[in-house]
């Protein structure tokens, strides 16, 4: 008979608080992350995250319970391609998910409903709250919130800078001002000038392209110097 | 099919489809039910395209790139529209995300169904594509010589 | 100063039949970034979960994607039988096997083909597909139908495969092993494609592991970790090692999957050697409580069935992650530093299922 390998699998419930300290004994003993999944049963969300054994195939599964509103750190620290799992939590589910590395802004899936999967009641009050997705946990100041014009103003001279920028591309010189050449900004926020202004460059790219793009002709077709600054 | 004049090429796109029908076009376009035969040639720029062939329902994300695709093909053209999922929704009528057929999108000439459909079905579409595709050819040659006539007459 | 640039891959490309799309950030002519935007496919299928009982939800499962269309049916019932407590008798374990040998030799077979096609190699990309429908005749001969065939229920199957069908797969499984030794022979001995893909996209087994990745895609870098290993359905009965590559780049993983393809041939003499006689189903009552998360290993890698169900008709919730969705994280590993004419070709290796993907 051949030899064949039986998995045990477990299924283990822990509190959110705990989640990262767990995620990093997962980490260090060497298992594979092999999924996560959200569910909306009797009224809070059930997460799972599941890990993989490479040598006895067992599975162990970490299930936290989350409220509506409640926040989810990323283990994207520990696990980088946790971020697709994530992504699809937060675009599905409506999950808030907070410092992920590579952030879709909730369109990995760029579909009209966003948070599909919630009955429609429950789905009604998420939308309703309206809750604004915090860039740096803890900071005084976000932006897009009444009360933040400082962060405001970096934002709305983020895109002309990316014009500007292109243009020097194009003339092959040195861009005025900054370190970086690429307008695309990388995952880890260590290389970037500031990490806010560089969320918001990908949040603009990602999620709000549609709403700059008629704000950034009016200053073309109005006036062609204004464009350039 | 005694009097075939041009060979239309092919454009076979994939909306929102399970792969079934995808691969059922690939296999009618090789060797055992060979539709190279009747002249179609598969490419792969819609800019020199006659017949789209298009499988899977419609979402959200891909609507704008079927009504692209449509748009860049030159008139006469013939859409296809192949498997259930394309002429109705198929299985999937009733998600979030399936607006229906390809018909919500773009206007279709020919429905094949099944569900995946079979090389034969695909391969009864795409002759009637073909015969299709001669008559509205026909009329537009026809358009353009009375336009021409009809225009050398002014300035 | 080097100069970046950002091109889009996709969704509409004449190589990939099905819709990815990938901003490349392009640094003179190499790959730095690859950022995959996918959801071109994505119908929202789970939700069907609280709209369909979960007997009929089979057929939508099925329906996720054409080529490995019977596992999916296969893991969804695996997964509610546990729940259910169903002991499937054991000729019907040894059917499944046979259907699920069979879709894993198609699938490599499709690949193998597209691959070919990659290259500029047209004819053998017919050649592939020819002996791919020798496969598909025996699917139609057995089941009834060429790519979607429901065979699968919860509590066995509901066809039966006589021996005279038996015989027949015997004598088509020797034509398969004959046509397949030549172009095997063309794709791996040819200078043009030995130049194009060794060294190229080269994944060591530690990043493997790191990236998460399942399937021959982590084979080929030398992780032997193959889910029939622990015995489901018949293979307990069964006699197979994993094959695994050594070097980790993507002549490695077209060996693999050649290698494979002769493996399920082995296979399915075996199992058609060692069938049982017996019932093909047994009968089902109630309804379905608990969960549990099956685990099976599709042509791609390793494909993970969640269930949730609490004593009601409709599931409470079902997932399905596949095995594309875990390899994206290592194409876009494999993709720093490569060639801008190298992607289409990387992307193939990973044997991309997008439909699956986004289900």
């Amino acid at each position: 008979m051949p030899k064949i390998i039986i998995p045990r699998d477990t299924i283990r419930e822990i509190k959110l608080e705990d989640l990262m300290e767990n995620v990093q004994f997962m980490r260090h003993s060497r298992l594979r992350l092999a999924q996560i999944c959200a569910a909306w049963i009797n009224n809070r969300y059930e997460l799972s995250y599941s890990f993989v054994d490479e040598s006895t195939y067992a599975m162990i599964t970490l299930r936290v319970y989350v409220e509506l509103d409640q926040e989810v750190p990323s283990i994207g620290v520990f696990y980088p391609y946790a971020t697709f799992y994530e992504n699809e939590m937060e675009t599905m589910y409506g999950v808030h998910m907070r410092m992920m590395h590579m952030d879709y802004h909730t369109k990995l899936y760029r579909i009209s409903k966003w948070a599909a999967m919630l009955p429609e009641d429950v789905r009604q009050k998420k939308i309703a709250k309206d809750k604004p997705k915090t860039v740096v946990p803890g900071a005084s100041e976000q932006p897009d919130q009444e009360g933040s014009a400082e962060l405001n103003a970096i934002v709305q001279k983020a895109v002309p800078l990316r014009k500007a920028e292109m243009k020097a591309m194009a003339a092959d010189k040195d861009i005025p001002g900054t370190k970086m050449a690429s307008s695309v900004p990388t995952g880890d926020a260590g290389a970037a000038s500031s990490p806010l202004s560089e969320r918001a460059i990908r949040g603009e790219q990602m999620n709000a392209q549609a709403i700059q793009a008629p704000q950034t002709k009016k200053t073309e077709t109005a006036d062609g110097k204004e464009g350039e600054q | 099919m005694a009097d075939v004049k041009r060979s239309p090429w092919l454009l076979h796109y994939d909306a929102a489809s399970c792969n079934g029908c995808d691969i059922e076009v690939l296999a009618a376009l090789t060797p055992v039910y060979d539709a190279e035969r009747l002249g179609v040639v598969n490419t792969g720029d819609p800019m020199q395209a006659d017949i789209l062939l298009v499988t899977g329902g419609i979402n959200d994300q891909c609507a704008p790139v079927v009504k692209q695709l449509y748009d860049q093909m030159p008139r006469p053209k013939v859409v296809v529209a192949v498997g259930v999922c394309a002429c109705t929704g198929g299985v999937f009528k009733d998600t979030y995300n399936i607006h229906g057929g390809v018909d919500t999108c773009i206007p279709v000439d020919i429905y094949v169904p099944g569900c995946a459909a079979r090389p034969q079905a695909i391969i009864d579409g795409i002759v009637k594509a073909v015969e299709l595709f001669q008559k509205r050819s026909d009329e537009h040659d026809a358009l353009v010589k009375a336009r021409k006539n009809g225009g050398s007459g002014n300035a | 100063m080097a100069k970046r640039s950002v091109i889009p891959f996709g969704p509409q490309h004449p190589v990939l039949p099905e819709p990815i799309h990938l901003d490349l950030v392009i640094e003179d002519e190499k790959v730095v970034e690859a950022v995959p935007n996918i959801g071109f496919v994505h119908r929202g299928l789970e939700s069907l979960a609280d709209k369909r009982d979960f007997n009929k939800m089979v057929y939508v499962i099925e329906r996720t994607c054409g080529i490995c269309s019977f596992g999916h049916g296969l893991g969804y019932v695996e997964s509610v039988e546990h729940i259910m407590n169903v002991e499937v008798p054991d000729r019907a374990k040894f059917l499944r096997v046979i259907w699920a040998e069979l879709g894993r030799m198609h699938s490599h077979m499709l690949w193998m083909g597209l691959m070919a096609d990659a290259f500029g190699f047209e004819n053998l990309f017919y050649a592939c597909w020819r002996v791919r429908e020798k496969i598909l005749d025996l699917h139609e001969l057995t089941a009834g139908g060429r790519l979607i065939f429901s065979v699968n229920q919860i509590g066995g199957v509901n066809k039966d495969i006589t021996p005279e069908m038996m015989q027949q797969i015997l004598k088509s499984l020797d034509e398969i092993e004959e046509e397949v030794k030549p172009l095997e022979k063309a794709f791996v001995n040819d200078y043009s494609v030995q130049s194009r893909l060794k060294g190229v996209g080269v994944l060591t087994k530690q990043q493997a592991h790191d990236l998460g990745c399942c399937g021959p895609f982590a084979k080929a870098s030398g992780m032997s970790f193959d889910y029939r290993m622990t015995g489901y359905e018949a293979y307990k009965y069964l006699d197979m090692e994993p094959i695994t590559g050594t070097n980790g780049d993507s002549f490695d993983r077209c060996t693999v999957r050649i290698k494979e393809v002769y493996q399920s041939i082995d296979l399915i003499r075996q199992a058609i050697s060692k069938i049982p006689e017996g019932d093909i189903n047994v009968p089902v009552k109630g309804m379905p409580n608990g969960e549990y998360m099956a685990r099976i290993e599709q042509p791609r890698g390793e494909a993970i069935y969640y269930t949730k169900a609490s004593g009601k008709k409709y599931l409470d919730r079902f997932r399905l992650r596949t095995p594309t969705f875990a390899n994206l994280a290592g194409l876009t590993e494999t993709l720093k530093g490569a060639d801008l004419a190298d992607v289409p070709i990387l992307i193939l290796t990973i044997d991309p299922c997008i439909s699956c993907t986004e289900r």
